[in-house]
């Protein structure tokens, strides 16, 4: 039971890791269609400028605001410089795209940090607690927090806001939406703005546990895809619960069967599910609707 | 119009580019001929998930050449050092092999940093000829020797590495462990030979668990080891995995030992885990802590100085992969200062010749059955002790 509890708490961890980036990729992909695979990148530059600006002596609050602000910036300079110029291509050629933007990102991370991993201290205290014989990191209890918050934000911006219905209609039908005076190209903008926000709060938030290096992106992206898709493209609930399954599947088939065959297993179960659901657990029948 | 214009320009770069190759592939043909240059292949991983392996490798291979040739070569020779880099790939390993042993006409070719590129590198090495130094951990770039004739390796063996392990166990008086290795080929092969020597040392491997290098939490197999009764917890990966699991075990409260392995015989994997790498233990080449070294050691002057002059050039630590440069170029060097200048000749002063000489990794003593020539006492233990690797004494 004491096992149970230890691998159930594990996989509560790895799995909110994955929800947390796998977040990123809902509002790129709910107003453009884009599946950005840059969107590991920004978690790993999340993770490496928080380690710089730390180093170079600021406070850590300070430095952890100064990221987020800093990959933003990145975010918005990668859509307006590369994927705005790329007039009327269809997201197939964007998603491309996108994986190039990655490669550069990674590329120039290797040369500005090194190939070392670096070591980002918590939040706040370290000392594990105990829950009923498991132990769990308060960085975890963050990490599980920060996506929560996520989520909320999330639900809140898109349902309660102006900028929220304009998301929606850009994401339903571009050009009603812009007869209605949206501009989808500044829709399309602020996506990638709220992203990269999305990414740099997921590095910030693993970096502590994970020790990141400037290929982190590449594991956590192709683990944050599969979370959305498993979840359902476009819907943040999905991409939270398709990561925490994820993790659960994760830690209790390396707990109770075999370390070994873990991605096996989850990669499996993963088909399985699509196979009775094609667009996820909580996806839509029509993809393409769209909606968060 | 402009199409036209961009398409004859294309057409011209392709074509001078080609011209060019050509040129340059005569030149160095007729240059090996008349003996005016030694040309040395050397094939590192400076990119790509091995590039801490094959940085520092890169490094000491140039600072070696450099120093050589500003010393006006070897008997007026000097060497020409084609340093490639293949990715951490196994495909691009392949590729530049090829470059290097039919394009440059390369009498050696040294490399690579992982296992995986140095066996792939290996079957055109033993097709062309061509001898081979690896810098990769894996025993089966030389074994079994009758067919590695042309390939050499200077790094420890995963073999080596266990022994040390186990004689450190035995007298630890502990025979129960659990092991947890990295799902790479680094891992998979220590885990390897940790199975095959277990008996021979009369230790039992209670749980045997994996993970793959970038996973962020291990606690799930931590724990299955913990209930598995094991003694002590042999983690067999490179960093960031040990320094995780390291982190695990402190948060899981574990109060068994953790072993590593010579993958994280670095300051990194102090600086990531902090206060939980304190009394982990690991076996590494003496490298790793220079000034520790006694003065009557027989390499203490070797690997002082190669330590010295690497960390003038490049400001960082050398670590046990440039000593694995480093040997693996002064070896050829050791061949072409004895008048050994063609591939055979060079592979056989390698066989034959190499006795008890000293690198920075150990004491060399090749023969027609042992292409790595080193024994286990050229490792030794060491411990983390106030933030710091710390030799062990024996």
């Amino acid at each position: 039971m004491e096992n149970f509890l230890q691998f159930f708490v594990t996989g509560a961890t790895i799995g909110s890791i994955y929800a947390i980036v796998a977040l990123g990729f809902v509002t790129i992909y709910s107003v453009t269609k884009v599946i950005n695979l840059a969107q590991g990148e920004f978690v790993m530059l999340g993770g490496m400028i928080m380690f710089t600006l730390v180093s170079r002596g600021l406070p850590y609050w300070v430095a952890f605001f100064f990221t987020i602000a800093i990959v933003m910036v990145i975010g918005w300079g990668m859509e307006v410089t590369i994927l705005s110029k790329a007039k009327g291509a269809d997201p197939l050629s964007l998603i491309i795209l996108t994986i190039g933007i990655s490669i550069f990102i990674r590329g120039m991370a290797g040369i500005i940090w090194g190939k070392n991993p670096v070591r980002i201290e918590p939040f706040t205290a370290n000392e594990s607690i105990n829950v009923g014989g498991a132990a769990i990191t308060p960085q975890s209890i963050w990490i599980i927090i920060i996506m929560l918050a996520v989520v909320l934000a999330l639900y809140l911006l898109m349902n309660k806001t102006l900028v929220g219905k304009a998301f929606q209609a850009c994401s339903v039908n571009p050009i009603a939406a812009r007869l209605m005076g949206i501009n989808p190209r500044k829709m399309s903008s602020f996506s990638f703005v709220l992203s990269a926000i999305l990414g740099a709060l997921a590095g910030l938030a693993v970096a502590p546990i994970m020790f990141p290096a400037y290929d982190m992106g590449i594991m956590l992206g192709i683990k944050g895809f599969s979370a959305i898709i498993l979840g359902g493209l476009g819907s943040a609930p999905g991409a939270v619960l398709g990561g925490l399954v994820i993790g659960f599947l994760e830690s209790f088939s390396s707990g109770y069967i075999s370390s070994g065959l873990k991605d096996a297993i989850v990669f499996t179960c993963i088909l399985v599910i699509l196979l009775i659901r094609p667009s996820g657990i909580l996806g839509e029948k029509s993809v393409g609707k769209g909606g968060l | 119009m402009m199409k036209k214009r961009f398409l004859l320009i294309f057409v011209l770069s392709v074509f001078l580019f080609i011209a060019a190759c050509s040129s340059k592939e005569e030149n160095s043909g007729q240059g090996n001929k008349k003996a005016s240059e030694y040309v040395i292949g050397a094939i590192y991983s400076k990119t790509g998930p091995n590039s801490p392996l094959g940085e520092p490798e890169w490094n000491a291979t140039q600072l070696i050449v450099d120093k050589i040739n500003a010393e006006g070569g070897i008997n007026g020779v000097p060497i020409r050092l084609i340093l490639a880099d293949d990715e951490s790939n196994q495909e691009k390993a392949t590729q530049e092999m090829n470059r290097l042993v039919h394009d440059e006409q390369a009498l050696v070719v040294l490399g690579s940093s992982g296992s995986g590129e140095s066996l792939a590198m290996k079957g055109i090495a033993m097709q062309n000829q061509v001898p081979m130094i690896s810098a990769g951990a894996s025993v089966h770039i030389i074994d079994p020797v009758q067919e590695s004739k042309w390939v050499f390796k200077t790094p420890h063996s995963d073999v080596h590495a266990v022994q040390r392990i186990y004689e450190y166990l035995n007298k630890q008086g502990i025979n129960r462990i659990g092991t947890l290795t990295d799902s790479n080929s680094f891992g998979t092969s220590g885990l390897e030979q940790l199975e095959k020597l277990a008996s021979k040392y009369d230790i039992e491997i209670t749980e045997k668990e994996s993970y793959n290098t970038q996973d962020p939490d291990m606690s799930a197999q931590l724990t299955r080891i913990k209930s598995s009764g094991a003694q002590a917890v042999v983690v067999w990966g490179t960093n960031p995995g040990p320094a995780v699991i390291a982190s695990n075990m402190k948060k899981l409260n574990m109060a068994i030992p953790m072993i590593g392995s010579h993958g994280i015989a670095n300051q990194n994997f102090i600086n990531l885990a902090k206060d939980a790498a304190e009394g982990v233990v690991i076996p590494t080449g003496k490298l790793l802590f220079p000034e520790q070294i006694p003065k009557d050691d027989a390499q203490y002057e070797v690997i002082t100085s190669f330590h010295k002059a690497y960390v003038e050039k490049y400001g960082n630590e050398p670590t046990n992969f440039g000593a694995y440069g480093h040997d693996n170029i002064m070896l050829v060097i050791e061949a072409l200062r004895s008048g050994a200048t063609d591939r055979e000749s060079i592979r056989d002063f390698l066989e034959n010749k190499v006795k008890n000489w000293v690198g920075a990794t150990g004491m060399f003593t090749f023969s027609p059955d042992d292409h790595n020539g080193l024994t286990s006492d050229s490792m030794v233990m060491a411990v983390v002790k106030d933030g710091k690797w710390t030799l062990l004494e024996n």
